[in-house]
């Protein structure tokens, strides 16, 4: 029930951000249009041609670092789950402090310490490229976030479907594998595609690490150029484009799932 | 031969199971009859090993397990348990992901390492006779309570146990329904299908030739031969 609630709330959310954007652009860009730079004078057309190509090579990178970490975030959070539930019990508690450590300290600090702060770690530290650190960032962060919510999924089934597979003679792993992680991660689906839309815009903050992904772009071609309008307006439209379609695809799924949630085989 | 011995079951300091013994011999059907609370149920699932027992000993044909036995062995012990005992729920608990084919293919193929063709052949048969073939590609929550009743006893079937465990297996069935279940329970018993039946529900031990152990407070309190 809370996955269809969670959708409404970011797609609505997501209106509303833009809404409140927009207005304030409105009013507060002329107050302080005098400050910046007076834009070259170009039509919008002409000027949005021409940024384009840089536009569409940023969005691909966005694209890019939003799949390959929700990859290892998904990846590593069902790892995380599964540890955390079935694993031995000095192993869990090391689950428990990672998800809690990585949920409660900011994603921006994370990058950095990555970025900056391991290569000057004596005899362990490594120096990574910004791209892959901007990755493995994004990526160790939300795989705290995956791994709670696979392991409510695994939690929602019922106990007794662990009894079942036991006594016909199948080992836990098994059970585990064959009947337990199937059913729940038909019930995560919604979940962690709203997680993919969040992390998607979530990508913007790595432009801190100097990657030309698409709010990169935006900065520099806006800085190159001093029309912030035109462009924060491009830059948002290209998100919402690619985020809005993900979050009504993850409610329908969560429709369609949820008819069948009631396989008749428990009693509430 | 299923053999349980003194077995007592704490939950905290209630003692649910207070020093219970209990035989069943092969092709015979024993119905353990109680009030709720009595502590029956909790008997079944110490002797398959999903609940611990404090004391006593269980023993199935040979496999003795001791409430003292290291962790490790006792486990090794209810796997070989698990082979001969197949169980039934109230909830029947089917694997609702999976077809009723699947249901009963899926522990022959992963337990006993049959090959899809040579589970399936088996499963077939025990749906034919059950009244289930046409349900073999339905997934169980599309069942009736009494249907999905019937493919649970065929999946514990299709392992071909020595022993069938049923935990109130029809409480949660309307009376006809319930009819279809002990009839086909009388059924397996004629045909020498050793059989332990936990329930609350009388009628049942008139429909199914059987032996009956009463319980109350965790103690046995009458058996008739």
């Amino acid at each position: 029930m809370y996955a269809v609630t969670t959708v409404r709330y970011r797609v609505s959310s997501l209106f509303r951000v833009l809404g409140v954007w927009a207005v304030v652009m409105l009013v507060a860009f002329p107050a302080y249009s005098a400050e910046i730079p007076s834009p070259p004078d170009v039509g919008v057309a002409k000027l949005i041609t021409n940024f384009l190509p840089l536009f569409l090579r940023g969005t691909w990178l966005t694209i890019e670092i939003s799949v390959l970490s929700m990859v290892l975030a998904t990846g590593l959070g069902l790892s995380l789950a599964l540890l955390r539930l079935y694993g031995p019990w000095w192993l869990a508690r090391c689950v428990v402090g990672y998800v809690e450590f990585m949920r409660g300290t900011p994603l921006l600090i994370q990058l950095f310490f990555i970025y900056y702060g391991l290569p000057q770690i004596p005899y362990v530290g490594v120096e990574l490229p910004a791209l892959s650190a901007a990755i493995l960032g994004v990526g160790l962060n939300y795989a705290a976030y995956e791994a709670e919510i696979y392991r409510s999924g695994i939690m929602a089934i019922p106990r007794q479907q662990m009894e079942a597979g036991l006594a016909l003679g199948l080992s836990r792993a098994q059970v585990i594998r064959l009947i337990i992680l199937p059913q729940a991660l038909r019930l995560v689906v919604p979940p962690v595609t709203n997680d993919f839309v969040a992390l998607f815009k979530d990508t913007s903050i790595v432009s801190i690490l100097a990657i030309s992904e698409l709010t990169m772009t935006f900065r520099s071609a806006s800085m190159a150029t001093g029309r912030y309008v035109e462009f924060a307006a491009l830059t948002a439209l290209i998100y919402f484009a690619l985020a809005y379609p993900l979050s009504k695809f993850a409610r329908r799924l969560e429709a369609k799932i949820h008819p069948h949630h009631d396989f008749g085989t428990q009693p509430h | 031969m299923i053999s349980v011995r003194n077995l007592t079951k704490h939950f905290g300091s209630h003692a649910v199971l207070d020093g219970v013994s209990l035989e069943v011999a092969r092709g015979e059907t024993v119905v353990l009859l109680g009030p709720s609370g009595s502590g029956k149920s909790t008997l079944l699932r110490c002797i398959l090993g999903l609940e611990q027992i404090d004391s006593g000993c269980i023993e199935v044909d040979g496999i003795a397990v001791p409430a003292d036995l290291p962790a490790q062995d006792k486990a090794q012990c209810f796997q070989q348990i698990r082979l001969r005992c197949g169980m039934l729920f109230q909830q029947f608990h089917l694997f609702p992901h999976l077809s009723v084919l699947r249901n009963l293919t899926l522990a022959p193929m992963y337990v006993k390492r049959l090959s899809a063709a040579e589970a399936e052949s088996v499963a077939y048969s025990l749906l034919e006779r059950l009244g289930l073939a046409k349900k073999a590609h339905m997934l169980p929550g599309k069942l009736s309570g009494g249907e999905q009743q019937r493919v649970a006893i065929a999946r514990a079937l299709a392992m071909k146990p020595d022993y069938l465990l049923y935990d109130e297996p029809t409480s949660s069935l309307d009376s006809e329904r319930a009819q279809e279940i002990w009839s086909l329970m009388g059924e397996l018993a004629r045909e020498g299908q050793a059989q332990l039946v936990v329930t609350h529900q009388r009628e049942l031990t008139q429909a199914v030739p059987c032996r009956v152990v009463q319980i109350k407070d965790g103690r046995i309190v009458s058996v008739d031969h």
